[in-house]
């Protein structure tokens, strides 16, 4: 008896182990990834792209003194960026590379006690919505008499909005590798079967609801405004509140809200305009029933995409790459400018861009080394859109072979029209992570008091602007 | 036959401890290697740490600006501590009841050996060999509003309705704290088997004679004698659930809101996404006092020891 008992122990640790070895089951993203993991954790799930291996940490050419490059370039546009690098060194023989790709949050530890400890990577890369606290936290080496004043890069070929964000008590911190953010990626199909134009999308909130009520439909067929919608088995939903980092500025904006004043002086989240805007989203999901609720570990935007379940998706640029893996979801699939939710049919949306950066304590060979190679990725901004993010270049941006990818033409547009970014303060993340939860306690539960929860992260951000 | 007694020579105290000190050198010499790395991987961040709490700490600074106990008194207004240390002190108090409760009821189950006690107590302990990591991918599947097996069971074979149990702010502490229980209690439940195992078998005779039901029996014999135990699994399961991270940091991301964020939570955002590395610091001295404090006064509660 005891033998058999001591072998079924056996086995059962045997069991384990052999478990243990075997592959995870793939997560949810969570909704504060970065962009880039987003799509690409997401992507597994929906068993879509990941025919190639995510590149983390690669060596390019062959040298003692190789260029030590860091960022999290580490989702669906990893592959292309890879073999950007590669392209690199293959016209530039002399120089060889160690690209080492991050999670964000690692990114960001390793980043700040690399320069403090006097052994920073001669480039990193990350967003442009960072750039005013690493250079308050003199972690970066201004640029302009690096790459811009002997005229390599001509500063008014970018995104002014951009180069405004990324310039620092006058100095300009960084140099844009591309534009990217909110984009809308819509259903076709969909639409044509719920007895609606796809060449006419809704123009303000209140056209918009009544086109997501007759989109979203439960398992029986029935929409939200008829008698017996089950909307614990929603079918269709006709938009999902994807990542909030993205989709709140947006609605803000278009709502004239905002989370901080432009003067950086106040906060602006409880204000009426702010207030509107998340009450909206509040009301899709607990009142409409046309978005699903924003819970955390909730399913990504692009699963139920790629399954026909949702019709209007505000998703990222990089969806391009998504698409690109998909032909049979992108076929179905158009993009336009982020529709507007305000009820005056105000327009604007957020975007960012990943921008390149020389840590502060890094070496005149270092600093050369990195121009070079910068200049090379700026340049090459042409195949970097087949990642489906936007070049840095509005040059670049007009050549052929970018405006004939759609989704990067018309972000490209978008951007350049109504695209605005987060404003640049020393506190920024604590200032994100501020109003992200309390949107979030916001939009937790139907009975949520909206005003209140943003009162509340609204405090907190006027706390932190008061700070000394 | 005479023997001449001549005058004993007594060591002096000095020689005394000379002497002591010599013969337990050999046990020092022991204990040296692990008392160099205690000091330099502990005990000088211990106090690296509460000297950088008293600064306005920037990491590329060369000349830190002091501001003495102005990050304490930021700490004790700050709403979001509060409410992380209330999360966590909530966390902690479910989790630690929970889990000796379940422990010693099994534990109680699985004193005596029997067919299938051997794999019972492997298949008890077997989710604490699990990583974090993977106990979070567990604990989203688990919880998942849409998918999850719990809400599986809920609506399909109870008829019951869709529960967010990670996006409700006043379930997602419970779901996290259920979620810990089931991978921690095993570490307990063999402590209190070792410590069922010492208590001497002739007093459960005893009481038997005496005619005393099983109820009584534990609680005149069993809860008394294990106290000791009962001790240390609350001390240390305590001291390890008031450290909470990747749950919360996994699962739920420590929302909806601030609704599960833990404090070592807002201490690594503090110092790692917000660089307030002086004020990350004080959030740590404050968490170490308070659990410094609630184990003092645990051992106190608990120091009673009873004996038959």
């Amino acid at each position: 008896m005891r033998k058999l008992s001591v072998g079924l122990t056996l086995l059962m640790v045997l069991a384990m182990l052999i478990s243990a070895c075997g592959g995870a089951a793939p997560a949810a993203p969570a909704d504060t990834g970065a962009a880039d993991t987003a799509a690409a954790d997401a992507a597994p799930v929906a068993e879509a792209p990941a025919a190639e291996p995510t590149p983390v940490v690669n060596n390019f050419g062959e040298c003692d003194d190789p260029l030590v490059l860091w960022h999290g370039l580490t989702g669906s546009d990893g592959a292309v960026f890879a073999e950007l690098l590669k392209q690199f060194t293959d016209a530039n023989p002399d120089v060889c590379l160690n690209s080492e790709g991050y999670p964000w949050d690692i990114f960001f530890q390793k980043y700040p006690t690399a320069v403090a400890a006097g052994t920073p990577p001669d480039m990193v890369i990350f967003h442009a919505a960072e750039v005013n606290q690493m250079a308050h936290e003199g972690l970066m080496t201004p640029m302009d008499d690096v790459i811009f004043n002997d005229g390599t890069l001509n500063k008014a070929d970018f995104n002014e909005v951009l180069i405004n964000g990324i310039t620092v008590d006058g100095q300009t911190m960084a140099v844009p590798f591309d534009n990217h953010g909110w984009l809308l990626w819509y259903n076709t199909k969909l639409m044509e079967d719920a007895g609606l134009d796809p060449n006419v999308l809704p123009a303000n909130g209140a056209e918009f609801i009544e086109v997501a009520q007759k989109l979203t439909t439960d398992v029986n067929g029935k929409h939200p405004n008829e008698e017996g919608f089950d909307k614990d088995n929603v079918q269709i939903w006709a938009i999902d509140y994807t990542w909030p980092r993205f989709t709140i500025p947006t609605t803000l904006w278009q709502f004239g809200g905002g989370v901080v004043s432009e003067d950086g002086k106040t906060a602006t989240l409880s204000s009426p305009e702010s207030v509107a805007a998340v009450q909206f989203w509040h009301d899709l999901m607990y009142k409409y029933y046309v978005a699903p609720p924003a819970v955390p570990g909730k399913m990504w935007a692009g699963d139920l995409y790629k399954n026909n379940q949702l019709v209007f998706m505000w998703e990222g640029t990089w969806t391009g790459g998504f698409m690109r893996d998909n032909p049979d979801v992108a076929a179905l699939t158009k993009t336009a400018f982020i529709n507007s939710l305000a009820p005056d049919g105000n327009q604007a949306v957020k975007f960012d861009s990943h921008i390149m950066s020389i840590p502060t304590g890094v070496d005149q060979d270092g600093m050369d080394k990195a121009k070079k190679l910068m200049t090379f990725l700026v340049q090459s901004g042409a195949y970097w859109a087949t990642s489906g993010q936007v070049p840095a270049l509005k040059s670049v941006q007009a050549l052929p072979e970018v405006q004939s990818i759609a989704s990067v033409a018309k972000a490209a547009e978008q951007f350049n029209a109504i695209g605005r970014t987060d404003l640049a303060h020393p506190a920024f993340i604590e200032i994100q992570t501020a109003w992200e939860t309390a949107v979030g306690n916001a939009l937790a539960t139907p009975d949520a008091d909206v005003a209140a929860a943003l009162q509340a992260g609204n405090d907190q951000i006027q706390a932190i602007l008061d700070r000394p | 036959m005479t023997t001449a007694s001549l005058p004993a020579k007594h060591p002096t105290g000095n020689q005394n401890r000379w002497k002591t000190v010599r013969k337990q050198l050999p046990n020092y010499l022991f204990i040296l290697p692990h008392y160099f790395f205690f000091a330099v991987f502990l005990l000088y961040p211990i106090f690296r740490g509460v000297q950088i709490s008293l600064f306005d700490w920037k990491i590329m600074l060369k000349d830190q600006k002091f501001i003495g106990v102005a990050n304490y008194q930021a700490l004790m207004s700050d709403k979001i501590f509060w409410e992380v240390l209330g999360n966590t002190g909530q966390f902690m108090v479910i989790t630690v009841i929970i889990n000796v409760i379940i422990a010693l009821f099994v534990a109680t189950g699985l004193k005596h050996g029997f067919f299938g006690s051997d794999f019972l107590r492997v298949l008890f302990y077997a989710p604490g060999i699990l990583s974090v990591s993977v106990l979070g991918i567990i604990g989203i599947r688990v919880w998942d509003t849409q998918i999850g097996i719990i809400n599986y069971f809920v609506t399909t074979m109870l008829g019951g309705p869709r529960i967010s149990w990670l996006g409700n702010p006043d379930i997602v502490i419970p779901a996290l704290s259920i979620t810990t229980v089931w991978w921690t209690f095993g570490f307990p439940m063999l402590v209190f088997i070792a410590g069922l195992q010492n208590i001497p078998e002739p007093l459960y005779e005893a009481a038997k004679i005496d005619g005393a039901n099983p109820l009584r029996t534990f609680r005149h014999i069993t809860l008394p004698l294990i106290t000791p135990t009962m001790l240390f699994v609350v001390v240390t399961q305590f001291i390890a659930h008031m450290q909470v991270f990747a749950q919360p940091y996994i699962i739920s991301g420590g929302g909806p809101g601030n609704a599960s964020r833990s404090a070592t939570m807002y201490l690594y955002e503090t110092a790692w996404k917000f660089f307030r590395f002086g004020y990350a610091s004080s959030i740590s001295v404050v968490l170490a006092l308070v659990m410094i404090v609630v184990t003092v006064i645990l051992f106190s509660m608990m120091r009673q020891r009873t004996e038959y």
